[in-house]
């Protein structure tokens, strides 16, 4: 049973009950460009696809305790409020049978028809577009994960990692390996970092920082060779279940040369 | 006639607290848009997602994975406070001219049992002027509202237990009067005798400390998340509040 939430509110305590949750169980939409190829037959196909926005189309029916016109009219304003005027909504999926999920998204359109005699009508139906930029899921919690250690424990789309490297370290460097063995995400950095300063490796913004005793300065001169910004990527590790609240999961082998956290959010596609 | 205005809204989280945080983002900012100001003199030791610890750098906040949900996996992210932990957020705002209630999640790592240990302040950082908190006098939990002159307590009748998943909820009236409750591992909220009247005039200063009384009286304890709304709020209210 899969219960929906909006800004964590369910969306039940709003009288409004799904039937139809449109593709929220679907992969959002990948497409590969393609090129025709001059006076031949069929094109060549690009590498990278561009993937997403994902919509979800919600459907149900407004109902309240009351069953009176007045409340559902209350209610109706109490839908359009909560949906409507939150700007960029968190939507989150918790169900008994796999990992709560979360994404963000904006109304895009929300149509709701009372039905029944308009002097009797109790009850609407309710349809909710939503429009989701991103294309994974998230877990609605991080994951932070402490080196020196062996795997990391991903969902089934690829994270965005921010590392955090202590001192005191000199030259550290990070390495995440697929199961042939072969690096696929690496960075190394030139510097000393003391017992007071850390190294901050943002991989969704792209920045790194040198933190002195809580003093900020751009780090990204540190970075000698690698591939910066990387992404955690399941595809490169081993795919298992460990159990049911956990869901499946993507273990992915790294190396660390020092102490170092990783912060992530697991995504799920 | 009213016209509409000239643009539309961007697309952006609107908020409906005052102030919200929330560890799960590795960010001492609150999502609310109040930048945090966070400090820690010596270095830390703080938990990941296996149990495995860590030195936490001079400066760094020791974020920590911690059990939320009870089933013994660490599956959320918290901000360890306590010893020379420091973190506020300036409070836009006069908070005090409305009525405001503030809700905290937390795993009890031990403040309650050490007196004047602090969940939470609002006031100055020299603790000078009036304020309002939530601390322990080792048996329970309370919340206190000083004025400048005179104080007064809402008092819980129980403590957690360490490892316990607690929830506080205060609510701060105009009038002065204030009152605490207390949810345990997802348990009904207890609540304490709510406070009677004491006058208001401003707090010391409109920054809120979580984990200590300004510079002093740290209470160790792995914050979760923080809400500050206008108006008295419930739990539900609370927890569903953006």
């Amino acid at each position: 049973m899969a219960d929906w939430y909006v800004n964590g509110l369910a969306l039940s305590a709003l009288g409004l009950y799904l039937e139809d949750a449109g593709d929220s169980r679907s992969l959002a939409p990948a497409k590969y460009p393609l090129t025709p190829l001059y006076k031949r037959a069929g094109a060549v196909g690009g590498v990278l696809p561009e993937v997403g926005p994902r919509v979800l189309t919600l459907r149900g029916k407004l109902v309240t305790s009351a069953n009176t016109v007045t409340a559902r009219v209350q209610a109706e304003d109490m839908v359009k409020d909560w949906l409507a005027n939150a700007g960029l909504l968190t939507i989150e999926l918790r169900d008994d049978i796999a990992p709560a999920r979360e994404i963000d998204g904006y109304v895009e359109q929300l149509t709701i028809q009372p039905f029944g005699h308009p002097l009797l009508a109790v009850a609407a139906t309710v349809d909710c577009r939503i429009v989701c930029p991103e294309a994974y899921w998230r877990a609605p919690q991080g994951t932070l994960v402490h080196t020196p250690g062996a795997w990391l424990p991903l969902g089934t789309a690829p994270s965005t990692p921010l590392l955090r490297i202590h001192g005191p370290s000199t030259n550290p460097s990070f390495s995440v390996y697929d199961l042939a063995n072969t690096v696929r995400a690496s960075v190394s950095f030139t510097v000393t970092l003391t017992s007071s300063e850390y190294l901050d490796v943002d991989c969704a913004t792209g920045v790194i920082t040198k933190v002195s005793s809580g003093t900020r300065t751009n780090g990204i001169s540190l970075l000698t060779s690698g591939t910066f910004p990387f992404v955690l990527d399941p595809a490169w590790g081993h795919p298992y279940r460990r159990n049911v609240a956990e869901g499946l999961t993507s273990q992915v082998r790294y190396s660390a040369s020092d102490t170092m956290q990783l912060f992530f959010v697991r995504r799920y596609a | 006639m009213t016209l509409p205005p000239l643009f539309g809204s961007t697309l952006t989280r609107r908020a409906r607290s005052f102030l919200h945080w929330r560890a799960d983002r590795f960010d001492v900012n609150a999502l609310t848009g109040q930048t945090g100001t966070f400090s820690r003199a010596g270095t830390a030791s703080a938990l990941d997602f296996a149990g495995t610890s860590a030195t936490i750098v001079h400066s760094a906040p020791a974020w920590q994975m911690e059990d939320w949900d009870g089933d013994s996996s660490r599956e959320s992210v918290a901000l360890l406070m306590g010893g020379s932990n420091r973190l506020w957020w300036p409070m836009i705002g006069s908070l005090g001219s409305d009525n405001f209630t503030v809700y905290v999640e937390f795993v009890e790592r031990g403040a309650v049992g050490v007196n004047s240990a602090h969940v939470l302040f609002v006031g100055k950082n020299d603790v000078t002027g009036a304020y309002f908190q939530i601390a322990s006098n080792t048996s329970a939990y309370y919340a206190g509202f000083y004025n400048g002159t005179s104080t007064v307590t809402s008092l819980l009748g129980a403590a957690p237990s360490t490892g316990n998943r607690v929830a506080l909820r205060a609510t701060f009236e105009t009038d002065g009067k204030i009152q605490l409750f207390q949810s345990i591992n997802g348990a009904a909220e207890t609540s304490a005798t709510k406070s009677s009247a004491l006058t208001f005039s401003g707090f010391g200063d409109n920054r809120l400390y979580l984990g200590s009384a300004g510079d002093f009286e740290p209470g160790t304890n792995a914050f979760l998340r923080l809400r500050v709304s206008l108006g008295l709020r419930s739990a539900a209210e609370m927890q569903a509040t953006w």
